[in-house]
């Protein structure tokens, strides 16, 4: 045998074989130009080669590592904005070596490099069309490439389920109180709830006393958000009056006008005394913003009723109650209440018993525990959600995430205890799950015959001769 | 007729670089020995431990940290903390004599309890920065290199001057503290970390006077320990019964003991549990780890209250080995102690687990395997100089998979001590990933056996577990600590756990062979398409396409394992992006071999860039001390991680280099030739 003859059988020829699609598409896409036939084709073969895969796979490479960096000094939440729910994005590395900063300023941080880069968005989109072009449209379909169009399948899956959880799915905190010794429930502590609250979005309701009920009108924070740099003007159907909104801000703080300074917003009197509202930085931990802007109530009369409105940080079960700003308009009561969305859940959860438990002699947390009890439509069921395993129901998933009262320095201060749950809407909850059995199939439908093949192959042989 | 290629001229330069090779190595055996420090003082304890005492007080079990263990375990994980090492050697020179002493960590705790002035003046807490001796006034010879041992009475002479620092260096946040500052913060949580181990039996040694002349006779003494109390517990509980409510009746000086007895309950109570919750209901308990056990304080408060057995023969015992008169009576208390001590927890915990437990560390089989994988290692050098050798070739191999044996049963071990699958923190992924590592090397020995992983098997074993004990001993801690809550879960840690570390055992293989693979071309001992080349990059092509189906399954596991723990899939948390690069390294490396943009040489140097990557999500991430997966912090560990870098990327570096200046290696003449005769030789025998 000679050199070139090894060379033939060497494993590249098998694996040549593999990138058949490929190599049988360079042709076509060369012809496609020449005659200059269908410029779609070559658009497509473009993108859905596996050359370009390999881009975007180093693009997202890239991408996640320069966001792992970031998140050192940024912190979690404002690099997965800035990264990963992004359309662009100029990401920037420090340059150190060995844990030592190169070209430092004079504060001793390193220099960092800027690379514009594309988002994880735009790039993660890039992918899925390229996966249905290449890696299925335009993908030989036959017994050998099973296995690999079914692992595209579940990468298809994944991605779309990413989109779909990114797009349609929301999420909240409900926090319950367990009742005191006896059973007993406190009227300002929420026991049982069948709303959740968004962390972070926030919603402006009209109240209108009907009496025995109160009815609400909703506006989403998209509209309010108009009032930042201008006048948003609300006016209901059927309503004597309009609602003028100004001044809105992420976060702020009402504070006394003081006689030595200028405030840069109205001045309004509330209670007696003179306040204002004063925007602040925005937290990046958005769920300990205040959000809040000005009002003005316009009857039909031409009566004015300012006011100012502010969301609640975060609420805690120990402050169920809300105090909208309440006015009158020709006899009939309304309130204004600027708050975090308020959700509906289709059943009841009320907490019974938290159960928090430490290593025996230590302070390290062995197993924290709700035993709540679901009521739908009249049918209790009691269940246990701790954490690893959440409660599933209707389509909801409700998680065992914090507990409280605790001193800040997380000392136990109960019982009673509180305990926090997230509540997530998210309608491809188990696609990641099914993608997952789907792409392991994939996997061991190509690569165990491919084993199979190698072994009983001359190649093998060949190598081992 | 493979004779005939071992005529090439390649033969030679093997034994050379063979030579160089073992000399080096025994260079640097030959400077492990080194001189112990010296005692200095008079030892109390002439006479060794009896292997009777050592082996019976090793397997007593205790609740320390939120798990029952041997006492053995606590001993060796407190000398890991204050020591660095796991054992304490020290020399007494008399004379011209010089006797050397190496204690395990059992002996060196029964030193601490029963001998407490010899232990106190042991070389301990290796100090590694002579700004420490400088900031403790301690003399020195100012030598940055190196490291020097202080006892425990040494640092205790300038113990005010070492808290005043500490107590101001603790309050800086870790960043901001010099190396200087950091070493004498560590060196004082050292310091209490030991002082809490030598108080705990403090109270059986410190008396108590008794000022009523009946309570004396009734208690056995002027002065009373709690061992005194604890013996006569029967005559103290009646004393105090005669109490009337509004505090007459008593003898005299019953306050004193009250007031010693609650110091007694201050005295250890950080420290371990040593006896078992006698009397506690075991009824409703569903798991025997959730009952807190009782530190010496609180048992001899349950016995004076009128708990009477093996606790109280335990205590009154452990007493007596502390203030015994001889060592022979010591070792005899001992025994006694470790019987009563037993019998009294038996109901409370699995025994044969703790004997289990006390057994892996005597043991060690992961260290016993060290050293079968570096003989497999050198047989398997040696099977490249004499290829006609079947008999090396099994050796290599059977070693090679005896040793992997040894570390198998060391994690079977581990499981069962701790009831969980292998994987609970970063200790067990050394184990675990050497344990994937060598058995998927060995496995592509047997598809294309070239003797290249046959080599490469034990090496990254015995690396890799050498690492392990490496980490062990900086990190201190025990490696079977119980779970924090969001990682109790079998399921999760059977499934996301092993296959993503699966995932990265190959991606670590897969380095290993780019490796190989860049040494081999760039030695000029082969040509790029010798078949051991081609089949050094068809085993790299396996094991990414093994490493990928465990990297993308495992990865996708944790996301969905994370979707039930914190209500969502993928958070870009630093762990999840870690195995998502993984995943990304090899996927995009298989595509750019089928696509036809890199060949066997940009897929070897990807195949190491893919270890670059493993490593910065093993290890790295988890010391950026952000993100919910952040479970393990050494300093040192820092270091390792950028030595791993620079190895990998400097055999990329040289592959790049080589590539560059020989794009097409010409074929050498004589192995052409020989090849060639080869061939020719093959043909005619066929």
């Amino acid at each position: 045998m000679t050199t070139q003859d090894l060379d033939r059988s060497m494993p590249e020829g098998a694996l040549a074989q593999s990138a058949a699609p490929d190599a049988a598409a360079a042709p076509k896409q060369a012809r496609g130009a020449a005659g200059g036939r269908n410029p779609l084709m070559t658009v497509l073969s473009v993108f859905g080669s596996m050359k370009f895969a390999v881009v975007l796979f180093l693009l997202l490479g890239l991408l996640t590592w320069l966001g792992t960096l970031a998140q050192i000094g940024d912190g979690l939440w404002k690099t997965q904005k800035e990264y990963f729910e992004s359309w662009w994005l100029i990401a920037k590395l420090p340059l150190s070596i060995w844990n030592t900063p190169l070209f430092p300023d004079e504060a001793g941080k390193p220099f960092e490099l800027a690379i514009p880069l594309p988002g994880a968005y735009p790039v993660m989109a890039l992918l899925f069309v390229n996966l249905m072009v290449g890696g299925l449209l335009r993908m030989r379909w036959r017994i050998r490439n099973v296995g690999v169009l079914v692992v595209h399948l579940g990468m298809a899956l994944l991605l779309v389920a990413g989109f779909v959880k990114m797009e349609y799915s929301y999420s909240g905190s409900l926090a319950l109180y367990e009742p005191g010794p006896g059973g007993q429930q406190v009227a300002d502590r929420q026991h049982e709830a069948a709303t959740f609250v968004s962390f972070h979005d926030h919603e402006l309701a009209l109240l209108i006393d009907k009496g025995e009920t109160v009815v609400e009108r909703v506006v989403p924070e998209q509209t309010l958000l108009g009032a930042a740099d201008g006048t948003v003007t609300l006016r209901a159907e059927g309503l004597p009056f309009r609602v003028e909104l100004r001044y809105w801000m992420d976060n702020c703080r009402v504070l006394p006008k003081g006689p030595m300074f200028r405030a840069p917003t109205p001045v309004l009197e509330v209670d007696g005394s003179q306040m204002f509202l004063r925007p602040e930085k925005v937290q990046d931990q958005r769920s300990s913003n205040v959000a809040g802007c000005y009002a003005t109530v316009l009857t039909d009369d031409n009566e004015r009723i300012e006011t100012m409105l502010v969301s609640s940080p975060f609420r805690l079960p120990m402050d169920r109650r809300r105090f909208p700003f309440a006015f009158e308009v020709g006899g009939q009561r309304y309130g204004l209440d600027l708050r975090r969305v308020v959700y509906d859940l289709p059943f009841s959860v009320r907490l019974d018993r938290f159960v928090k438990r430490d290593h025996p002699g230590t302070t390290t947390p062995a197993d924290f525990r709700s035993f709540v009890k679901v009521d739908d439509n009249g049918v209790e069921r009691e269940a246990q959600v701790y954490m690893n395993t959440p409660l599933r129901k209707d389509g909801y998933v409700v998680y065992q995430t914090s507990w409280g009262p605790a001193s800040p320095e997380g000392r136990p201060l109960g019982p009673p205890w509180y305990s926090v749950f997230e509540v997530a809407e998210n309608p491809s909850d188990k696609w990641p799950e099914y993608a997952c059995w789907v792409i392991a199939l994939g996997l061991l439908m190509h690569f165990i015959p491919k084993l199979m093949r190698f072994l009983n192959s001359s190649g093998r042989e060949a190598l081992i001769s | 007729m493979m004779h005939a290629l071992e005529a090439s001229p390649a033969r030679p330069r093997w034994q050379s670089i063979l030579a160089v090779a073992a000399a080096l190595c025994l260079s640097l055996l030959a400077s492990c020995g080194r001189a112990a420090p010296e005692l200095g003082i008079e030892p109390d304890r002439i006479e060794p431990w009896s292997e009777e005492v050592v082996d019976e007080l090793a397997r007593v079990p205790i609740q320390d940290n939120g798990r029952i263990k041997p006492l053995s375990v606590l001993a060796a994980v407190t000398l890991y903390k204050v020591h660095g090492r796991r054992d304490l050697k020290f020399q007494i020179t008399k004379g011209g004599d010089v006797e050397k002493t190496t204690l395990n960590p059992t002996e060196w705790l029964l030193d601490v309890w029963c001998y407490p002035r010899q232990a106190a003046n042991y070389p301990l807490f290796r100090v590694e920065h002579s700004g420490v001796l400088d900031a403790l006034e301690v003399e020195n010879d100012g030598q940055k290199q190196g490291f020097e041992f202080l006892s425990y009475s040494q640092v205790y002479r300038k113990v005010d001057k070492l808290e005043e620092l500490a107590q101001s260096y603790g309050k800086l946040e870790r960043e901001k503290r010099s190396e200087v500052q950091e070493h004498i913060w560590q060196l004082w949580l050292r310091f209490l970390r030991y002082n809490t181990l030598q108080q705990q039996l403090g109270a059986l040694a410190s008396p108590t006077p008794v000022a009523d002349p009946g309570l004396q006779e009734k208690l056995g003494g002027e002065r009373v320990t709690l061992a005194n109390l604890v013996a006569n517990a029967g005559a103290l509980q009646a004393a105090i019964q005669k109490v009337q409510p509004d505090g007459t009746g008593g003898p005299d000086g019953l306050l004193d003991i009250a007031n010693y007895m609650r110091r007694a309950l201050d005295n250890d109570r950080g420290g371990a549990k040593l006896f078992a919750p006698v009397g506690t209901s075991l009824e409703g308990a569903d798991d025997l780890d959730k009952i807190t056990w009782r530190t010496l304080g609180e048992a001899s408060e349950q016995v004076i209250r009128g708990q009477r057995g093996d606790v109280q023969d335990a205590i009154v015992a452990l007493g007596s080995a502390v203030t015994a008169p001889s060592h022979p009576d010591t070792e005899r208390s001992l025994l006694e102690f470790s019987g009563a001590a037993s019998r009294a927890a038996a109901p409370f915990c699995a025994p044969d687990n703790i004997d289990r437990e006390a057994y892996y560390y005597v043991a060690g089989w992961a260290y016993q395997s060290i050293h079968w994988f570096l003989l497999g290692l050198i047989l398997a050098v040696f099977t490249w100089l004499f290829r006609g050798s079947k008999l090396l070739l099994w050796a290599s191999f059977g070693v090679t998979v005896l040793a992997l044996g040894m570390l198998g049963y060391d994690l079977v071990l581990r499981c069962l001590i701790t009831g969980r699958p292998p994987i609970k923190n970063l200790y067990d992924t050394f184990l675990f990933i050497a344990f994937v590592g060598v058995f998927v090397l060995m496995l592509t020995e047997l598809v294309l056996p070239r003797r290249i992983a046959l080599a490469g098997a034990p090496f990254l074993g015995a690396l890799l577990v050498h690492f392990a004990r490496m980490y062990e001993l900086s990190d201190g801690s025990d490696t079977m600590d119980p779970l924090v809550a969001v990682l109790d879960s079998n399921f999760w840690l059977a499934t996301h756990v092993t296959t993503i570390n699966i995932g990265y055992a190959a991606g670590m293989v897969g380095a290993l062979l780019g490796m190989a693979w860049v040494v081999m071309r760039a030695s000029t001992l082969f040509h790029p398409s010798d078949h051991q080349m081609k089949a050094v990059v068809r085993s790299a092509y396996g094991v990414t396409c093994f490493g990928l189906t465990f990297a993308v399954v495992g990865t996708i596991l944790g996301g969905v394992w994370a979707n039930d723990s914190w209500g969502r899939f993928w958070g870009w948390d630093p762990k999840e992006n870690g195995a998502l690069l993984i995943c990304l390294a090899q996927i995009s490396l298989l595509h750019a071999r089928f696509s036809g943009l890199v060949r066997d040489m940009g897929f070897m140097l990807w195949a190491i860039a893919t270890g670059i990557v493993v490593v910065f999500s093993w290890f790295h991430v988890n010391l950026f001390q952000t993100g919910l997966h952040s479970y393990g912090f050494s300093a040192g560990l820092l270091n390792a991680v950028w030595i791993s870098y620079s190895a990998l990327f400097s055999f990329i570096v040289v592959g790049a280099i080589d590539g560059l200046l020989r794009p097409n290696p010409v074929r050498r003449v004589a192995a052409d030739a020989s090849s060639k005769a080869a061939e020719a030789a093959a043909a005619g025998s066929s």
